[in-house]
């Protein structure tokens, strides 16, 4: 595409530049060149980095090291939560719009959770999951105590429940972005649509919806990138626990890190920067398809 | 009206901040200078004095601007309450301040690395002793302190605990002790008129007993998967006992895990207990922390710790009646033997820090006899050091009492490379069914491999 | 018709405001733990103490370091965001309103930083020959220099929405690009920019990694680190971790307020129609 004389003139490119170089230097330079070292067998009782070809990658691929499992938990998580934080975040959002005398305060308590450390999210969880804990209480308190778990203890569920933290946490946000798309809906078509009679439903569906395409999209994007690259919250309450069930890519590269398999574990960060990559294509595509106009 | 009060209010902040930033920013830099200036002129002084005179007399030695860094991590057996306040002592005499900067537990180990590979490590820091510091490579990292003075005053098992392939590297505050062993609960074995089991069909028997009577036989915190870790690492002495030099050839890496019988035998009956129930149904729900607490409501009747339980959690949990409990060795692959332990976590000195004269002179300091009696009046442990009388709690020596005898080194500080997470976690998909004793073994033979080959290139 | 609206709201509402209890019930744990006794609170149950231990957060007060921690904290954290959001903000108007293939590429860039993950051992190499170790400089680039792929990406959905007659206006006023875009773009831009901040405030507030690698002094750790020192030096005391926690939310609460406002009223209406 070519640029008018007007258009270099009224946004000169020095604008973008510290952002860019500040971002290029202290950030891209050195994760981007730790990639390098996903082909060698760095170790930090080594004192030779040897390049060692796609020995790491075989070895994560291997059945022997059972990684299986790491990538279907992290797939596991990234989509369910994706899912719920839309679909919990939409709700919320078309319900806080407007008409409710509380919203604001509703809307401050709903957004709340994301801004509390993860750290103490993780203790809190760990223990209203416990066995004995909260949960299981209120279970047996309503006589539902058939439905009582070991929440995280449990291999089949731990994932799950350690994914529903994350739902728990950052509904909120996908609430305000899809907030803040609402306010873009011009208030006649709405009400256009009100005097038509139209159900709420249809409403939803034919009149916001639409224009809150951008904000699914964005909320799509933040949801699966969060998600797999998802790490700190699992650390806290599981430590990807019990036997490795709710282990996600980035655990074992910390985890790697730590014994100073420092190779072993950049090709693991490789992988799961692939995979990221993937996804956010993936998606983008997928959107673009059943792209909608608005305007 | 709000909005606007809560921008200016933001704003406001946001400046006053940036601004005293900006000054700590300059200040700070401005300290740093005349700190190391001063410094690098004191720690002139301070090399020169030894050369003038062989016997410096503490009141003629100037007081320094120094500060040293001292790195740990979280947990109650790094840094003591009275680590701190001798500290500050030394501080008050010297001038050397030290900066204690403890870490979360689990980044510790990953964190000391990088910076020791940049070249960038603490001063002064913690770290696993004996064969277990190979991971931190201490013959490139830390320096030789084979010929300070206080060393000689350290017991046998000190030196042990402080040495890494043939040079002495570390200062480390406790003494000798038993390991860790099964602590029972001594009011519901006689109640059930039970006996200290010493073999494993003997342990099955009463976990029988107990469970029967509605109690649970063993508190195993499995959400911690580092202790099942520590039950394979007991297995050490039975299997040096019946495998000759097995130790030594492990950490030669001529030797692997899938070869010894007694570990295979160890993982089927740990796996045993756990299938039989004798865990409770909430063992991937418990925690470490836990333990004591949970110990007390005798909803459990053992516990796998270490001996000097007793001395270490005194403070922690004051209502505790130790009293009540006595010790056994874990008696898996019908083990009798206690894997002891040589001493605790070691301070060494990085060999690339500045300020290596200052990091000396609190190792000697915290060695002065006058200062050590404050230390152990404290801490309760068993002294490091000889002129010291060696303490022996209850729980120790009724767990030293059940054993036949026999000791030899935990596989814990006994194994180059041993990582008891790493371990357990293995451990733990063989509870899960998801790998074999052998495949358990095989894992754990393969992660050594790797880290063996990396060394010797 | 009116009346069964606002019947069915009034329903909506109350409905909403049982479902806060799934948050707040979470928080009234750590609250509660936070003022029970150190014996107490070892089994950790939902249970309301027998006696309440204000005492735990003046014990924690009073401890050295802790209002030294929280400036370094804030320090990082607020210099941080500003230096992001401002850069961002700047870098997105460009990417977007300058659609250039480079300018295409150059995004694609920034999304690369959302997606990779960061590597220690280099990060800290860098860090070394920058001289950038253990300087409070340092620490906040380094903070907004993670930030701002993220900040862009969100900056970017919503500059791409502002209509560019808005800029057209400035150059018939005769501003420059600077000008143009403090007094016109930067002020439409407060609902994202709050957003973003208050993000980047509680993401950069809560962690404790980079002052662990890449500062080697404690006197100028933030307030996480402080809770590990803690935990530390006075064992497993969980009355005082909780009180200490509930103490280091606080501020994030407060910047979340004071920016909540902002991220939800959405664009400026008056600026916008459709």
């Amino acid at each position: 595409m070519r640029v008018s004389k007007l258009t270099k003139r009224m946004f000169p490119q020095y604008l973008l530049l510290p952002a860019l170089l500040l971002y290029f230097v202290l950030f891209l330079i050195p994760n981007l060149a730790s990639f390098y070292y996903a082909f060698t067998n760095w170790n930090a009782v080594g004192s030779v980095v040897k390049f060692i070809g796609f020995d790491n990658f075989r070895e994560i691929f291997s059945s022997a090291s059972g990684n299986g499992g790491v990538f279907r938990n992290t797939a596991v998580f990234a989509i369910y939560t994706t899912v719920l934080k839309i679909i919990i975040g939409l709700l919320l959002a078309l319900l806080l719009n407007e008409g409710i005398r509380t919203k604001n305060i509703l809307r401050a308590i709903f957004f709340m959770p994301i801004t509390i450390s993860v750290v103490l999210t993780g203790i809190m969880f760990s223990e209203i999951y416990s066995p004995d804990g909260i949960l299981n209480g209120l279970l047996k308190l309503v006589g539902l105590s058939s439905w009582t778990h070991a929440w995280i203890a449990e291999p089949q569920i731990a994932i799950w429940s350690v994914a529903t933290v994350e739902v728990w946490r950052a509904s909120g946000f996908a609430m305000a972005i899809f907030l803040a798309a609402l306010q873009m809906v011009p208030k006649e078509i709405y009400e256009a649509t009100e005097i038509d009679g139209a159900g709420s439903f249809q409403k939803l569906f034919y009149v916001t919806l639409p224009y809150l395409y951008q904000a699914i999209v964005l909320n799509t994007l933040f949801g699966m990138i969060s998600g797999l690259k998802v790490f700190d919250l699992i650390y806290v309450i599981s430590n990807g626990g019990p036997v490795r069930s709710t282990e996600v890519l980035n655990v074992t590269v910390l985890n790697e890190f730590s014994k100073g398999a420092y190779g072993y574990s950049t090709a693991m960060g490789l992988i799961l920067f692939l995979f990221v990559t993937l996804a956010y294509f993936g998606v983008n595509y997928v959107f673009k398809k059943f792209e909608v106009d608005v305007s | 009206m709000r909005n606007k009060k809560g921008l200016s209010i933001l704003s406001t902040a946001i400046a006053l901040t940036i601004f005293t930033g900006l000054l700590a920013g300059c200040g700070s830099n401005n300290n740093k200078g005349a700190a190391e200036s001063s410094q690098s002129a004191s720690t002139a002084s301070a090399s020169a004095s030894p050369t003038e005179s062989a016997s410096p007399s503490a009141t003629e030695i100037p007081k320094q601007d120094v500060t040293i860094s001292l790195t740990a991590a979280s947990g109650d057996t790094w840094i003591r309450p009275i680590d701190q306040e001798i500290i500050a002592d030394f501080t008050k005499e010297t001038g050397i301040k030290v900066d204690v900067q403890i870490a979360p537990a689990d980044q510790y180990a990953g964190v000391l690395k990088a910076k020791l590979a940049a070249g960038e490590g603490a001063d002064i820091s913690l770290i696993w002793p004996e064969a277990n510091a190979a991971q931190f490579l201490p013959d490139t990292n830390f320096l030789d302190l084979s010929n300070e003075p206080w060393v000689s005053t350290l017991t046998d098992a000190a030196k042990r605990n402080g040495t890494f392939n043939g040079k002495f590297i570390g200062w480390n505050p406790e003494g000798e002790n038993a390991g860790w062993g099964i602590m029972y609960n001594k009011d519901i074995f006689s109640s059930l008129g039970l006996e200290v089991p010493k073999t494993f069909d003997d342990l099955v028997a009463v976990s029988e007993k107990i469970k029967a009577s509605g109690v649970t036989p063993i508190y195993e915190p499995l959400k911690d998967s580092w202790h099942s870790g520590i039950w394979f690492a007991l297995m050490g002495p039975i299997g040096e006992k019946n495998n000759a030099g097995l130790m030594d050839k492990l950490n030669q890496n001529t030797a692997s895990y899938a070869d010894v019988p007694e570990f295979e035998t160890f993982l089927t009956q740990y796996k045993t207990l756990y299938d039989n129930g004798y865990f409770g149904k909430d063992a991937f729900s418990n925690t470490w922390d836990k333990g004591i607490p949970t110990m007390q409501s005798g909803k459990y009747a053992m516990f796998m710790v270490p001996s000097n339980m007793d001395v270490q959690s005194k403070a922690q949990y004051p209502e505790f009646d130790f009293a009540k409990f006595g010790e056994f060795p874990t008696p898996l692959a019908d083990n009798r033997s206690l894997a002891v332990y040589d001493g605790t976590i070691i301070r060494v000195i990085n060999k690339n820090s500045k300020h290596i004269d200052a990091a000396k002179q609190y190792l000697s300091y915290i060695s002065r006899p006058d200062v050590l009696d404050k230390y152990y009046a404290a801490s309760g442990l068993n002294p490091a050091f000889k002129a010291l009388p060696a303490i022996q709690a209850d729980l120790e020596k009724s767990l030293r009492a059940n054993s036949d005898g026999t000791v030899n080194t935990t596989m814990e500080t006994g194994i180059q490379f041993w990582d008891s997470t790493a371990v357990g976690n293995y451990v733990q998909e063989l509870l899960a069914g998801k790998k074999t004793p052998k495949q358990v073994l095989e894992a754990i033979d393969n992660d050594r491999k790797k880290i063996f080959t990396a060394q010797a290139q | 018709m009116s009346g069964s609206r606002t019947k069915s709201r009034l329903v909506v509402e109350i409905a909403l405001w049982c479902s806060t209890l799934l948050i707040l019930i979470p928080l009234y744990f750590v609250i509660v733990n936070s003022l029970k006794s150190a014996t107490e609170v070892q089994m950790m149950t939902a249970k309301l103490p027998a006696v309440f231990h204000f005492n735990n957060y003046v014990e924690v007060l009073k401890k050295a370091n802790v209002p030294r921690a929280f400036m370094n904290s804030a320090i990082f954290s607020i210099s941080s965001i500003v230096v992001c959001a401002v850069l961002s903000s700047m870098a997105s108007y460009i990417l977007v309103r300058r659609n250039t293939r480079i300018n295409g590429m150059i995004f694609n860039l920034f999304l690369v930083g959302m997606i990779a993950p960061m590597n220690m051992v280099t990060t800290f190499k860098l860090m070394k020959t920058l001289h950038l170790i253990n300087s409070y400089y340092g620490i906040i680039l380094l903070y907004a220099a993670s930030f701002i792929p993220f900040t862009i990406f969100l900056y970017n959905s919503f500059i791409r929405n502002l209509p560019t007659d808005l800029d057209e206006a400035g150059v018939i006023d005769g501003a420059g690009p600077l000008r143009r875009y403090i007094s016109i773009l930067f002020p439409l831009l407060k609902p994202v920019t709050a957003t973003a901040m208050v993000i980047n405030f509680v993401g950069c507030w809560n962690d404790f990694v980079f002052p662990l690698y890449f500062v080697t002094e404690s006197s100028k750790w933030g307030v996480i680190l402080l809770l590990y020192q803690f935990i530390g030096a006075y064992y497993s005391r969980h009355d005082l971790l909780f009180a200490g926690a509930t103490m280091i939310a606080l501020p994030t609460l407060i910047v979340y307020l004071l920016g909540q406002k902002y991220i939800i009223s959405g664009m400026t209406a008056g600026a916008i129609k459709g």
